[in-house]
């Protein structure tokens, strides 16, 4: 027994649900397949056929949905791939700029960490760690108000690292500024899932704020490592951002068009 | 008829039916049966992402034409269809040529 739907609206339905592209081609396609639909009917009940066994046939010759589906999106996909292309390219935008504002953030919470404990905790050096005579000159003299080699090295650390951080994030603003930009300009096909960017950055947020909390738990074990809490700070960090990226993923799939099928608005 | 082998030449068999004057996709597809006397009979549905692509390329265009209470796609080759059409009629002269001497020689 056939899966298709036996009803011209129902069969209109399933193609509507499951035809992609922008709003404007998805709208055409099913005019023009119900108007097809509908001159097959006229015709077949002209010549003396039964209206609902016209409609049940006029379906039948359509297609199956599944290949008229294919058909029909093969062709979209096709059409436009160069518009698809430049969505991904601003998912790919949106996901970078979240990872390099999450750097910077991870920067300030690591200096709000280093208030709370001790510079120390956050950019310390690891245990058992080699200060050459020469690299000791070096931090002394970038860091004066330092009292022992150790403690200049941790504080140009800190410095550096700060320094490195807040550029990272002030880079990742323009890059905001950026992928807002583009997103406005942006006609959707529907063709690349509104969700796409933040699923990117979710998992990718997820696997760091793991792989660095392994890090963190790590060095507090075995203090191999450049201070334990800078880890943690993008720990900390990359699990906010994974959250907010998780939740942005569940809103753009409720959002997701229904009865015309995943078409751009 | 292999409905891969009806596909491969889509694209000419439209426009030689548009060829014949303008038409909506039903009228499009119906001709094209009828012509073929039933050989090409593929799933209606899938004609017409073809008619797009031709008329993505610029081969034919398209508007939308109340008729009776009715409003349909009407279909038309433009001036780069007649000249694809032209060539696509060429083509196929020369390969059905060369196709006949070789499949109805004598083994």
């Amino acid at each position: 027994m056939s899966d298709q739907p036996d009803g011209m609206s129902d069969y209109l339905d399933a193609l509507a649900t499951r035809l992609v592209g922008p709003r404007a081609h998805v709208d055409r396609l099913l005019d023009e397949v119900g108007e097809h639909l509908a001159d097959a009917v006229e015709a077949a009940v002209a010549a003396g056929a039964d209206p609902e066994a016209a409609r049940r046939k006029a379906i039948e010759r359509f297609g199956p949905v599944d290949v008229v589906v294919r058909s029909m999106n093969g062709a979209s996909r096709a059409r436009y791939r160069r518009r698809a292309a430049g969505e991904l390219a601003v998912a790919v935008t949106g996901v970078t700029a979240a990872g390099l504002v999450a750097m910077g953030a991870t920067g300030v919470v690591a200096a709000i960490g280093a208030r709370l404990t001790s510079t120390d905790a956050v950019f310390g050096l690891p245990v058992g760690a080699r200060m050459p005579a020469s690299s000791c000159a070096h931090w002394l003299s970038v860091q004066p108000t330092a009292a022992s080699c150790r403690q200049a090295a941790t504080m140009e650390a800190a410095s550096d690292l700060t320094l490195w951080l807040a550029v990272a994030g002030l880079l990742g603003l323009a890059v905001v500024v950026a992928f807002v930009l583009m997103r406005r300009s942006l006609q959707s096909t529907g063709l690349v899932p509104a969700s796409t960017g933040p699923s990117l950055s979710a998992t990718a947020f997820a696997v760091g704020a793991a792989g660095a909390a392994a890090l963190a738990a790590a060095n507090v074990v075995i203090g191999s490592t450049w201070g334990a809490g800078l880890f943690w700070s993008a720990a900390v960090t990359c699990a906010i951002a994974a959250l907010v990226s998780g939740a942005l993923v569940l809103q753009s799939r409720r959002s997701r068009p229904g009865a015309r099928g995943a078409v751009a608005r | 008829m292999k409905r891969d082998a009806t596909r491969g030449h889509l694209d000419v068999l439209l426009l030689r039916v548009l060829g014949a004057g303008p038409a909506h996709g039903y009228g499009v597809i119906a001709a094209l049966k009828d012509r073929s006397e039933g050989l090409f009979d593929l799933p209606e549905g899938t004609v017409y992402p073809s008619l797009h692509r031709l008329e993505d390329a610029g081969l034919v265009t398209s508007a939308w034409v109340s008729d009776s209470g009715r409003r349909r796609r009407v279909y038309r080759l433009t001036a780069a269809g007649e000249r694809s059409l032209a060539q696509g009629r060429q083509e196929w002269a020369r390969f059905s040529l060369g196709m006949n001497a070789v499949m109805g020689a004598e083994p």
